[in-house]
């Protein structure tokens, strides 16, 4: 693998539950990702975490469970670029929005926002200050592979032309089965985080033998060694 | 850049009409593209003036109205560009759009969401829904083999998309890339503006005192782009170069702009220095300009600190076309190339009184000069800043 861009933390958030570098596996007990609560993931205040979208959510727990607070120095966070890959984007809040234009409905300006991905991936610009190139990728096809290698690859050309010195991939959706139910489209709940970082050694025990996150480390490093 | 990419092909549609010279009469002439909405009732969230495409029986034959309005642009920069069959298996589609094909589907989804019957679950309808579908689409159609990109950064995608294909060609991934964007009007984007209160009942009116809101646009506007050597290689013709850019993140507000346009000011400074260039060489400024309140104070700021041994003359052609946020950062750029070919300074239609508080005073008519260097502005929700430096080129 190239010797330039290391990987530095890992994080995959689905129905199953959350596993990462910086966080030891475990389930939701209730009510699975959609009724997940911060205080009862991370023992950090984040009291704006309840505005978040489902989307916004599974991007900031996976990204926290990448270890993106300790993986990123201060001084790397004003170059620190944000890059999401998804097929259906906020498909789950335009749903919800466009409830809301129904006759006898409200549009609600809390929603709106939510309906561009680049929203979620603000709110997480905005809870670790990071102030880098910000990238959100649509993918047209339904391979979850093309998806990551896609974020992947975006986040390596950003790092190797130098226009970031560090890098938080995003990759996955959110549609959940209810509103996946109303669409014909099958339940698509899970985002992965990783954490690369230009220069220096790779962060050993990134997957902590976990399955889920040593096939997730593998496409990472396959994507990451092609520059 | 270590390679200098440069600009082969334009293609335009907007309020303001098909191609490059219904869009440079508009700027000569200082003209609003804005009007009533007839696409769809409006009485719900009040009537705003937009920047509706009035393109008739071509528009509604289209498999949506976004594919409708990309199409005829694509066919336009690629014709222009003198690119032929054999071009295409080399050349990468990078797409800037958030709505994708929302026009057709939101009715659809409302329905559904209510528990209402439709039949729309056998009309291919999702097909055509999700913004990557969008640019698959569109390359099928124009048989594109090279990489595709969809860039979807609000209201900063389509200059996301400029710079992601210049990305490519450096990389050597693609040997042109057709790049730019396209949004149409749908109720998602009017109900959703008129909800935040960030729509202005007079129309749009950039760094005016008055200024109360965007105006919504649709369009579309994509460049071909090339490496210099390979253009001049072939013997086509560069219209100008994408000399730099950058791309930053206000990290503040999900939705609202710094207040002191920090993250605003860092990417035109980080453009700048990438392009080489001395904030004094810059000869005008296509700002993002939308009109509210918040942006347009803010952007002043990074003006006026970027700028700081002198404010270059500026303007925001948004009321020319409307805020047509995925494409509007193409448009601007084919603007701006506009403006470095024909020698040009657009006016900022809609200004008529200073903002003491933004301290800075717009074009207020489009003027004959001698422009050379043109740096464009265009900002997203998620405290995304997009800049794109381009500079004139011999011949």
């Amino acid at each position: 693998m190239s010797a330039s861009i290391r990987i530095a933390g890992l994080g995959l958030v689905d129905e199953g539950g959350l596993v990462g570098t910086a966080c030891e596996a475990r389930s939701f007990e209730q009510g699975g990702i959609a009724k997940a609560r911060w205080k009862s993931l991370f023992p950090l205040p984040n009291p704006a975490y309840r505005h978040l979208d489902l989307f916004g959510r599974c991007v900031c727990i996976a990204s926290e469970a990448a270890g993106i607070g300790r993986a990123l120095a201060d001084e790397l966070r004003r170059d620190t670029a944000l890059v999401l890959a998804t097929r259906h984007g906020c498909l789950e809040s335009d749903l919800h929005f466009a409830a809301g234009l129904a006759p006898g409905e409200r549009v609600s300006p809390a929603v709106f926002p939510y309906t561009l991905p680049s929203t979620c991936l603000g709110e997480l610009a905005i809870r670790h200050r990071l102030q880098g190139p910000l990238l959100c990728l649509m993918r047209g096809d339904d391979s979850l592979q093309a998806t990551r290698k896609s974020g992947l690859r975006e986040a390596r050309r950003l790092l190797e032309r130098g226009e970031a010195r560090a890098a938080v991939v995003c990759i996955g959706d959110c549609l959940t089965a209810e509103r996946g139910a109303q669409v014909d489209l099958p339940e698509r709940i899970g985002v992965a985080s990783v954490v690369l970082v230009a220069g220096g050694p790779e962060v050993p025990e990134l997957d902590g033998g976990d399955p889920r996150l040593a096939a997730l480390l593998a496409v990472v490093r396959e994507e990451v060694a092609a520059s | 850049m270590s390679e200098r990419i440069v600009i082969t092909g334009l293609g335009i549609l907007s309020a303001a009409g098909r191609g490059l010279d219904a869009t440079r009469a508009t700027l000569r002439e200082g003209r609003s593209g804005l009007g009533s909405l007839t696409l769809f009732d409006s009485t719900r969230c009040g009537h705003f003036p937009v920047g509706e495409v009035r393109a008739g029986e071509e528009l509604a034959q289209a498999r949506s109205r976004t594919v409708a309005l990309a199409l005829p642009t694509l066919h336009d920069a690629w014709a222009q560009a003198g690119l032929g069959d054999g071009d295409r298996a080399e050349t990468a589609l990078c797409l800037g759009t958030c709505v994708g094909g929302m026009p057709e589907t939101e009715e659809v989804l409302g329905k559904l969401v209510a528990g209402e019957e439709t039949d729309a679950r056998d009309e291919g309808v999702w097909g055509r829904h999700e913004c990557g579908a969008t640019t698959a689409y569109l390359a099928r159609e124009l048989g594109l083999e090279g990489p595709s990109l969809t860039l979807s950064t609000a209201c900063s995608s389509s200059a996301q998309a400029l710079a992601a294909a210049a990305d490519l060609l450096a990389a050597g991934e693609a040997r042109m890339a057709l790049a730019g964007g396209v949004d149409a009007i749908c109720r998602l984007t009017l109900h959703g503006f008129a909800s935040l209160l960030a729509m202005d009942p007079e129309g749009c009116r950039p760094f005016d005192t008055r200024r109360a809101g965007m105006s919504l646009g649709e369009g579309a506007a994509f460049c071909v782009l090339e490496r210099e050597e390979d253009a001049l290689a072939r013997g086509a013709r560069p219209l100008a170069a994408l000399a730099g850019f950058a791309n930053t993140c206000d990290a503040h507000h999900p939705t609202a702009p710094h207040p002191e346009g920090e993250g605003a000011q860092r990417a035109m400074a980080l453009a700048l220095e990438r392009a080489g260039w001395a904030p004094e060489s810059v000869d005008y400024v296509n700002a993002h300009g939308t009109g509210t309140r918040d942006n347009d104070l803010a952007e002043g700021h990074a003006l006026r600190r970027v700028f700081a041994g002198g404010v270059p003359p500026f303007s925001s052609t948004k009321r020319a076309f409307g805020h047509t946020l995925a494409a509007a950062g193409a448009i601007e750029a084919v603007v701006s190339v506009l403006a470095l070919r024909d020698g040009l300074l657009p006016g900022n239609p809609g200004f008529a009184e200073a903002d003491p508080e933004i301290g800075l005073e717009p074009l207020r008519e489009t003027t004959d000069a001698t422009v050379r260097r043109v740096l464009s502005s265009s900002f997203g929700f998620g405290g995304n800043n997009t800049v794109l430096c381009f500079e004139g080129v011999d011949g």
